[in-house]
């Protein structure tokens, strides 16, 4: 079942149990479409250059739960550990252990993998943004794996990710991809809002 | 074209946060010990009807008086124990539509501060105009949750 959403209209109802769909959400008066002004400003890392134009497409699907394996458990508990570990530490140490979250290799038919691992990289990517100097590297994180082009699990992991992605692009002055980014969370947020409503 | 249309700072309306701020006291209220809205788990007590079955009579009372007793109490342990889980379940949505409110409603300031950057292009104030509604249906999202729970509904207020 595809769906669409365009800015200031709803086609179609709620999105029924396991099957997945996926939606198309332009939140922009013109999908993909538009120039931007640059302001550079003064802060951190803004840069004159911006290299988005304004798009806030969203595609999301539904993860479908998966038998539960060995393997599958072995993964969740390896980065249910990963996450103790990084709330022991700061800094950089806490980026070291992130990072070796997202190289734990994920074991074949875990669907809810995809939501785990999204999860890890917007507090990657969140970790990266205290650093002065890391707004950059986390924009280069979560810029592929939360692109328009993409399909986004429906989840909150997906909302963290967009945001963090946005504060990296408001961080670097790239104001296109920080709005889109925003948007696209605040859609997220908002089809999980209505998927809770009786 | 108009530079200066919108204050896009909407804060919380008074009323998200007083009913936010009852979402919260709803949790340990339901987290600490049985509802006294619960008609039949409360002794009688001059409230209404009297009291279901025999009243304790102190030291004579017999042992089919404490079966009944016994048998009573069972009764209403299965009746709590239903309401509590469905009260923790609507509990649950209520929280989670007003954390989510909460989420977009802070997004969204962030949206419109970059589209205040942008005053010009109509593509930043849709956005922003956008998010602004998200927000507002968000809010009276979990209004609506919270205030449907508080009011009893028609089991638990024709309760004896």
């Amino acid at each position: 079942m595809t769906r669409m959403r365009i800015l200031g209209g709803r086609m179609g109802g709620r999105m029924g149990g396991r099957m997945i769909w996926a939606r198309v959400g332009g939140l922009g008066l013109g999908l993909g479409v538009g120039t931007i002004a640059c302001d550079p400003g003064d802060a951190g890392e803004r840069t004159a250059a911006s290299a988005h134009s304004l798009d806030a497409t969203l595609r999301t699907h539904v993860v479908a739960p998966s038998s539960p394996t060995a393997e599958g458990l072995a993964y969740l508990r390896a980065v249910a550990s990963i996450h103790e570990r990084a709330d022991r530490v700061q800094g950089e140490a806490r980026v070291r252990v992130l990072r070796e979250g997202l190289g734990v290799p994920v074991p074949a038919g875990l669907a809810e993998a995809e939501i785990v691992r999204l999860d890890l990289a917007a507090r990657l990517g969140e970790a990266l943004l205290d650093d002065p100097h890391g707004a950059r590297a986390a924009r280069d994180l979560l810029g592929p794996l939360v692109a328009v082009e993409r399909s986004l699990p429906l989840d909150r992991a997906t909302a963290r990710a967009l945001v963090v992605l946005g504060d990296a692009a408001a961080k670097t002055g790239d104001d296109a991809l920080a709005a889109g980014s925003y948007a696209r969370s605040i859609e997220v947020m908002s089809l999980l809002r209505q998927e809770l409503e009786p | 074209m108009n530079l200066r249309r919108r204050p896009s700072r909407r804060p919380p309306t008074p009323r998200f946060v007083r009913l936010v701020a009852g979402l919260a006291l709803l949790t340990v209220a339901t987290a600490c010990g049985p509802r006294s809205s619960e008609g039949p788990a409360v002794p009688g007590g001059g409230h209404g009807a009297p009291p279901e079955g025999p009243g304790p009579q102190g030291q004579g009372e017999s042992d089919q008086s404490i079966d009944d007793l016994k048998a009573r109490l069972n009764r209403l342990r299965v009746h709590q124990a239903e309401l509590a889980s469905t009260s923790e379940v609507s509990f649950g949505v209520c929280e989670e539509l007003c954390s989510l409110a909460s989420n977009i409603c802070s997004v969204k300031e962030k949206l419109c501060e970059v589209a205040e950057r942008h005053l010009g292009d109509e593509e930043y104030q849709g956005l922003c105009r956008k998010a602004e509604l998200e927000c507002s249906e968000a809010e009276d999202s979990c209004v609506a949750c919270v205030e449907a729970r508080q009011s009893p509904g028609p089991s638990e207020a024709g309760a004896p």
